[in-house]
């Protein structure tokens, strides 16, 4: 996938290749601009109007849903795959009651469903997602709502069709510490209930390691490892991944200055050949930029694409 | 809801009462006395006396504005001084064809304008939009006399398929006069529709760009909903309060607009009516213009907010936590 600017299609994210498993929840990690949000974007075919797909393919139930026309997806949005976004306050519409935003779902996809049957059940999901007298807030406006009760009312939203899959977009990036916890307990409540299967984005391990079994890095539009929450958090094999897990302050840990990894994440305009990671990267070798390094399997299940612990061989 | 609209008529009334009293000021500072119109040779200073005293321009300013608003609370506007006759019962069918005129080219704008914006926004870039783009340029910067004369020109004395001045014809039966009128109506109104189109298909549009980016669009999409339930369902509504809000602003443009309008057109409003009054030096009735005019955009406005603060739940909501 990439960007078209001026007639230029800049590469943003390739060898993107990865499988939520039915059941399970699939967190995947990156700093910001790494291109989470636009692979999940892809998944739902919501890509911004400049993004072009260049190839590859979403299978989704063994059916590509790159290949599908949009009344298809149409079908399939808010009914097999849903999406919670980060921003919660901008993200309803700030004309409609909430209640008229949730029975929406309903009204496309459930058709068969009446007015007052409707409304029941925008009720019931409300106080599902914990919202306090939801026959009350039914009626309100996203502004009346504080944020917390707002990502319940996007989680509702969400999860009104039962999705097989739910698409969560830093869904606790924009809530406090505590509302945090509640909303990630509440989403994982809810995945038991559906047995659906939940692909969460977050730049946050401490989330990853409550929530997720299986863990997949990003860096600069990359798949750089992938494996089990085990494996990446026990015995992370990419340097990248050291790094983060290196840089979460511990409780037990001495009292000096905090790890960063040097540099930034460089823009689609600035990709270097070879490693993305090279330039910021400490195992770094001169070879390491000459050509992109494979996802190697360093352990069952777990794989991570670097030259240096990976492969074992040199380009 | 009850609240926002008492507040808003306390606040609208306010208004008036400040444009009325402008006008009282404007009327009596212009240059030449509003006697001089009246004053014959064969007047004796007595005669002009009496004049002034009938007039009540004898009396010092502070009660003369004591008497005019004292007046205009029992709807008494004076009396011109050209026809003799009450300025309210001059200006009250004048008012009603002005009214016409305004209300249905308002009407027809926003019926083209807004699915115009729409479609344009709709289709960033391409054709249809650039069309849009230049008509916009061309309405914002035309001149209603030039346009109003290339008109009457053209359908009136080259092909003669419409009237080329009026209301309606003076021998025209009562039978016909709906149709006739109408007829009539046809170049003042496309005159004013032009030069007004513009405006609202230019902010139907580029708030209609503006919603289109919001996050909540991409919400409705994510939950399935298709193209045209998100543009008329979800965007339309959120783009629909500036547009509404610089219809209100509109109005008062559009009644100056009508001053010349009515004026090529010979329509027999307030705007021509104006045009008269300054020419003929009638002041009372212009100051009844005036104050009738002030009244009818501040009306105006107050409906554009109520029907903002109905669009907009967060206005009223808002208007109510702060009372």
């Amino acid at each position: 996938m990439g960007f078209q600017e001026d007639e230029h299609v800049h590469g943003l994210i390739d060898n993107l290749c990865f499988a939520v498993t039915e059941g399970s929840v699939l967190g995947v990690v990156g700093e910001s601009g790494c291109g989470k949000s636009m692979a999940a974007l892809s998944v739902m075919r919501l890509l911004p109007s400049a993004a072009v797909v260049q190839g590859g393919e979403i299978l989704f139930n063994g059916a590509n849903l790159l290949a599908k026309t949009e009344a298809e997806m149409e079908k399939i949005r808010g009914r097999d795959i849903a999406m919670v976004f980060q921003e919660p306050m901008t993200s309803l519409n700030p004309v409609h009651t909430v209640g008229r935003q949730i029975g929406e779902v309903f009204r496309i996809h459930r058709s068969a469903m009446g007015a007052e049957e409707r409304r029941a059940a925008t009720v019931a999901l409300l106080g599902e997602v914990g919202i306090a007298n939801p026959e009350q807030r039914c009626d309100q406006y996203s502004h009346q709502l504080s944020g917390g009760m707002r990502q319940r009312v996007m989680i509702a939203m969400a999860v009104a069709c039962g999705p097989q899959l739910l698409l969560a977009d830093e869904p606790t990036t924009a809530l406090d510490g505590t509302i945090q916890a509640q909303v990630l307990a509440l989403m994982q409540e809810l995945k038991q209930q559906t047995q659906g299967s939940i692909m969460l984005i977050t730049h946050n391990l401490g989330v990853v390691a409550e929530t997720c079994n299986d863990v997949v890095i990003m860096y600069a539009g990359r798949v750089v490892e992938s494996g089990t929450i085990g494996h990446i958090f026990d015995q992370p094999g990419h340097p990248y991944t050291r790094g983060l897990l290196a840089s979460i302050p511990s409780l037990a840990g001495n009292a000096g200055e905090l790890f960063s990894i040097p540099g930034t994440v460089p823009s689609a305009e600035s990709f270097e050949p070879g490693c993305r990671f090279a330039p910021r990267c400490q195992l770094r070798r001169e070879y390491c930029s000459r050509e992109v390094p494979p996802m190697t399997e360093i352990a069952p299940g777990h794989a991570v694409a670097c030259w240096v612990t990976g492969s074992g061989r040199q380009p | 809801m009850f609240q926002y609209i008492v507040m808003r008529v306390m606040k609208g009334g306010l208004t008036f009462l400040a444009a009325v009293s402008i006008t009282f000021l404007i009327v009596r500072l212009m240059p030449g006395d509003p006697t001089t119109a009246f004053i014959s040779d064969s007047m004796t200073p007595q005669d002009v006396q009496a004049l002034n005293t009938s007039l009540g321009l004898d009396k010092p300013l502070p009660e003369q504005y004591a008497l005019f608003l004292r007046n205009l609370a029992h709807f008494e506007l004076g009396q011109s001084f050209f026809y003799k006759q009450p300025v309210g019962d001059i200006i009250a069918p004048r008012l009603g064809w002005t009214l016409l005129l305004i209300g249905t080219s308002l009407l027809i704008t926003l019926l083209i304008g807004i699915p115009l914006g729409v479609h344009s926004a709709r289709h960033k870039g391409k054709g249809v939009d650039q069309a849009v783009s230049t008509m916009i340029v061309l309405g914002i910067s035309i001149f209603i006399p030039l346009l109003a004369f290339v008109l009457v020109y053209v359908f009136s004395l080259e092909l003669g398929l419409t009237p080329v001045g009026g209301a309606f014809a003076p021998d025209v039966e009562d039978s016909e006069l709906i149709s006739d009128v109408a007829r009539h109506m046809i170049l003042p109104t496309v005159t004013l529709v032009v030069v007004n189109l513009a405006q609202i298909v230019l902010y139907t549009r580029s708030s209609m760009l503006d919603v289109l980016k919001e996050d909540y669009i991409r919400t409705a999409r994510a939950k399935g909903v298709d193209d045209r339930g998100v543009i008329w369902g979800h965007a339309l509504r959120n783009a629909m309060i500036p547009t509404v809000t610089v219809t209100g602003l509109m109005l008062g443009k559009m009644v100056a607009g009508a001053v010349l309008t009515e004026t090529v057109f010979s329509w027999p409003g307030v705007g021509s009516m104006i045009y008269e009054a300054v020419q003929k030096q009638d002041f009372p009735l212009l100051q009844g213009a005036f104050i009738v005019l002030a009244f009818s955009v501040i009306l105006m406005t107050l409906v554009t907010d109520l029907v903002v603060a109905w669009l907009d739940p967060r206005i009223k909501l808002h208007a109510e936590s702060t009372r």
